[in-house]
């Protein structure tokens, strides 16, 4: 969108995502969310003088199953020290792996963009306490620390600048965060900070190769956060450029109510963290076969279900809105019941329209709810003509109530049990005998009268027909009528 | 008081002494003479006798007793004992109780030892005196007007003047082993990763040990084999170690290198004592060779960029934020500085910035990244070494206990350390046993070095020295 400016944007993303792991990364306190502040503690993650940490097992399986999931290679890697002061921060120093990390070299696709973006690494680390300051950033008046967070397993995926626009950014943290909770190690809620993503963003001009000087943006808890805060120091750089100014490389921070970032040290500071390996801990060195285990419990991952569900559809082109059905189907985990119907003969854009429209919004609250047998068996009746529309999402509202109830129940209580056909044509011919009018002109190619009969056919039914069975027998008398004429 | 810690526990356990009588008489010695030696930092009177108490009544009842039965031992004041001020003699720790206990330490009380007290120590253990402290100075019992070495200068003076039959020390690059050798009793060094040290509060994590000081080999022994043992609360534990105590005294066959290195530069006395020691090994049978390990000699250069280092980021949690001593500024910033500054002497903030210094952008490579070189240089020289020579011999200290005060010159007092830190830089054990004097009736340790896990081998080769041993240094007051 700066194109037209003569400039462009590029963009690299540091995602740090905590890991579902029970206890924390290197003690045994619980890793839990929301509890009364520094009551969740120990002398390990409270760095207490003589305390020494022992890595969680299970946090480096996590990192694995990232690694893997992002197609990276997992390598022997080694805990180091980054050593700055903090108030909350315990040790003095964070425990990070720095030259050696675990996951090396992934990429990640952004479907709508067909468009890979390289993954540098995703490393381990410990995450710091909280610090609430009372009163604005600069200059608080006092700081509360809480200890709870100290200690909690991080996975931090760093990608490298292969973005070019505010929506690849978007779709880039979207699509990892779908991979990431599909690999179970993390549960992925940027709103209490399971994800949290921090913007390296740079502008060059049209034409030039070399990247222009970036800035890191912090505080971007939303997708819509990411996508403003972009755009919005995209425009902020371009401004300084053509000002005639330069790019200074600094951390901002982005204000959500304020819609702008903002410098967040006002000296420049050139940090040394004086890295050096953990003393404390030895070097990891995932076996062969640990990660061969990792990785067949590995879940199939988003890009590889959407691939399976374009396979179903046999097309070669797709609509804007199939895709996006696509999406929303693997986001949601309601793709398998699309392929599934498909191997029982449903129509695949039925199939995927109900489980990416209907199935998202009923049962948005717990999509573990609903049953595929039962929605293979409600499409395939909707298939057959045997349910309209209507019926079938009335059908679907009912099962998130009662998910264990017979869909074939369902549908007779709702009284949706289906008119044999000389029902219907009974039916059809009562209504062309009370509307002979009404006929005469459909029969004379007035077609917007068929919705006329349909909706009398309806009412004298109680819902019960099928409007698409009514349109069909009165298209054959009709097509009866002119034939014999 | 000159019963040794197997005398009381077996007295102990036979019920012939009660835990109590030990503690009381050890306490009444400790009251009568610390002033002249001021060993100690905290006397645990009252959870001495507590505990001396309860190992009676377990006896009383016929309960079996751990193998240090009413044992009473002194712990340097860096080991966290739940609910006792920890110190590491420093203001910036004053007044801060642990709420927990380090491993070693439980596993002592476990063994029914009776914990004293807590000795002092140069601040962090960062020093070669005991003057290093930031409350007092500890004297030498064998001659108050001298050192007692450091830095685990307290536990070394506790078990010298008879206080305890066994203290426990941590030794980084000869804490343990020179001041043993200047109060003339054992102190040991263990492999690194054979005693937890999970409540030892570090000073360079790569290279702390905790290792136990006595007035005889087989009393040290007892002590490290309470001590030894796989912690899953320190990743750097060895999965599945102990020591095993039993050892004979028999030399008789094997190798033993003299290192040629820790030979020039040492007093002629030391000298005299080294050359004691090897005539008398070989007169039990040992072969005793000269041998070069030529990278020895970058020990210290290593050692005062790799220690420094590891300390700087170990002391940086020292913030004033969460405990101990804070000296409130207008920002976080001006509280840090002042907290530290005020809470830290000097010899502590001189290794946090060589240590600063040699870890920065910059400055990595050539010093940090050279000095971890120069430690695996040393690794691949002693396993050279060690392929000729069963153990190595070297004098533990350069010269005697120098006198308080005398050692001005930082560097003149790093010296001090020369011959026992590259035993830390390879994570080998190592301790120093008494085997002579000079005129002045000052002792002299002789350092056994062995692989790493070569506990047994090194204990034997000590206990061999100690037959042929000098009559052991008495306190002063025992000669008034």
């Amino acid at each position: 969108m700066f194109e037209e400016q003569g400039f462009l944007v590029t963009i690299g993303l540091e995602v740090h995502c905590e890991l579902l792991t029970e206890t924390k990364l290197f003690c045994s306190c619980a890793n839990s969310f929301g509890q009364v502040p520094n009551t969740n503690i120990c002398p390990v993650c409270l760095g207490l003088p003589g305390s020494l940490p022992v890595i969680n097992s299970r946090a480096v399986d996590f990192a694995i199953r990232i690694g893997l999931s992002l197609n990276c290679e997992i390598r022997p890697s080694v805990f180091h020290r980054k050593n700055y002061f903090y108030p909350d921060m315990p040790k003095g120093y964070q425990v990070s792996q720095y030259d050696e990390p675990i996951c090396v070299n992934g990429y990640l696709e952004l479907p709508s963009f067909d468009k890979k973006v390289r993954v540098l690494r995703a490393h381990m680390e410990e995450d710091t306490g909280k610090s609430t300051h009372i009163g604005r950033i600069h200059g608080a008046e006092k700081s509360l620390v809480d200890f709870n967070r100290a200690g909690v397993p991080l996975v931090e995926i760093v990608s490298e600048p292969d973005m070019t626009s505010a929506d690849e950014a978007r779709e880039y943290v979207s699509e990892l965060r779908s991979i990431l909770v599909a690999s179970g190690a993390t549960d992925g809620k940027m709103e209490e900070g399971s994800l949290r993503v921090d913007a390296n963003v740079s502008v060059r001009r049209v034409g030039t190769n070399e990247l222009g000087t970036r800035c890191e943006i912090k505080n971007l808890n939303s997708l819509r956060s990411l996508g403003r805060a972009i755009t919005y120091e995209a425009k902020r750089q371009i401004e300084v450029i053509e000002d005639g100014g330069a790019i200074k490389q600094e951390t901002r921070h982005w204000n959500e109510d304020q819609g702008r970032t903002s410098g967040l040290r006002s000296k420049e500071e050139a940090y040394d963290y004086r890295y050096f390996p953990e003393p404390d801990l030895t070097p990891l060195a995932p076996s062969n076969e640990l990660v061969d285990a990792i990785r067949s419990q590995l879940p199939i991952m988003p890009p590889e279900r959407r691939n399976r569900l374009r396979l179903a559809g046999k097309s070669e082109n797709y609509t804007r809105s199939e895709l996006e059905q696509i999406q929303t189907c693997v986001n949601f985990g309601s793709d398998e019941m699309v392929l599934l119907a498909v191997s029982k003969g449903v129509p695949f854009k039925l199939a995927l329209a109900r489980a990416a429209n209907e199935v998202t919004s009923i049962f948005a609250d717990d999509p573990t709810v609903i049953d595929p047998g039962k929605f293979v068996e409600l499409v395939s009746l909707e298939a057959s003509s045997a349910l309209s529309a209507t019926q079938s999402k009335a059908v679907l509202a009912e099962l998130a109530v009662e998910p264990t109830k017979d869909v074939k129940v369902i549908i007779a209580e709702l009284g949706f049990v289906g008119l044999s056909a000389d029902e219907l044509a009974q039916i059809v011919n009562e209504l062309i005998e009370s509307n002979p009018k009404e006929w005469l002109r459909y029969v004379e190619g007035e077609n917007q009268l068929g919705g006329f009969f349909i909706g009398k056919a309806m009412k004298v039914s109680n819902g019960k027909i099928n409007g698409r069975e009514v349109a069909q027998i009165m298209e054959r008398r009709r097509n009866d009528i002119l034939a014999s004429r | 008081m000159d019963l040794g810690a197997q005398e009381i526990a077996d007295l102990v356990k036979s019920s012939k002494v009660s835990a109590t009588q030990v503690v009381e008489a050890h306490l009444d010695e400790i009251s009568r003479y610390d002033s002249r030696v001021n060993a100690f930092l905290l006397v645990m009177a009252e959870n001495a006798l507590e505990q001396a108490k309860r190992i009676d009544v377990r006896r009383s009842k016929g309960e079996e007793l751990g193998p240090l039965a009413g044992v009473p031992i002194a712990l340097k004041d860096n080991m966290a004992v739940s609910g006792f001020a920890t110190t590491c003699g420093s203001k910036i720790l004053e007044g801060w109780k642990p709420p927990y206990t380090a491993t070693a330490v439980k596993r002592l009380v476990a063994a029914d030892a009776v914990l004293i007290g807590k000795t002092n120590l140069d601040e962090f253990a960062m020093g070669s005196s005991t003057e290093n402290s930031a409350y007092f100075p500890t004297k030498n019992p064998i001659d108050p007007t001298k050192v007692p070495g450091g830095s685990s200068g307290g536990s070394a003076a506790s078990v010298a003047a008879r206080f305890t039959p066994i203290a426990i020390g941590s030794d980084t690059g000869g804490s343990i082993r020179q001041p043993a050798s200047l109060c003339g009793i054992v102190g040991v060094k263990p492999t690194y990763g054979l005693v937890s040290r999970y409540g030892l509060v570090a000073f360079a994590s790569s290279l702390d040990q905790i290792g136990p000081f006595a007035r005889n080999v087989q009393d040290a022994a007892l002590a490290l084999q309470v001590l030894a043992g796989h912690d899953d609360r320190d990743s750097t534990s060895i999965p599945g170690s102990h020591f095993d105590n039993s050892f004979t005294d028999r030399v008789a066959g094997l190798r033993i290198g003299v290192i040629q290195e820790m030979t020039t530069g040492i007093s002629g006395a030391v000298e005299h004592t080294l050359n004691d020691a090897i005539a008398f090994l070989r007169s039990m049978g040992a072969t005793v060779e000269a041998v070069s390990i030529p990278s020895t000699t970058y020990g210290l250069s290593a050692y005062y960029l790799i220690a420094p280092a590891e300390a700087s980021s170990n002391l940086s949690r020292f913030d004033g934020v969460r405990y101990g001593l804070r000296v409130p500024g207008a920002d976080i910033t001006q509280t840090y500085e002042q907290t530290r500054a005020e809470g830290f002497g000097a010899e502590v903030k001189r290794r946090m910035m060589l240590g600063t210094y040699a870890l920065s952008a910059g400055y990595y490579d050539a010093l940090y990244g050279r000095a971890q070189k120069v430690r695996t240089l040393i690794l691949d020289d002693f396993a050279k070494a060690y392929g000729a020579y069963d153990v190595l011999i070297s004098p533990t200290s350069p010269t005697v206990a120098f006198g308080l005060g005398d050692k001005t010159d930082p560097l003149a007092m790093y010296m001090a350390d020369v011959c026992t830190i590259p035993s830390n830089l390879a994570g080998h054990p190592a301790m120093s046993v008494p085997f002579g004097c000079d005129e002045a009736g000052l002792p002299i340790g002789i350092q056994v070095l062995a692989p790493a896990m070569g506990e047994q081998i090194m204990f034997s080769v000590a206990q061999s020295l100690q037959n042929g041993a000098a009559k052991p240094a008495v306190p002063v007051w025992r000669r008034d």
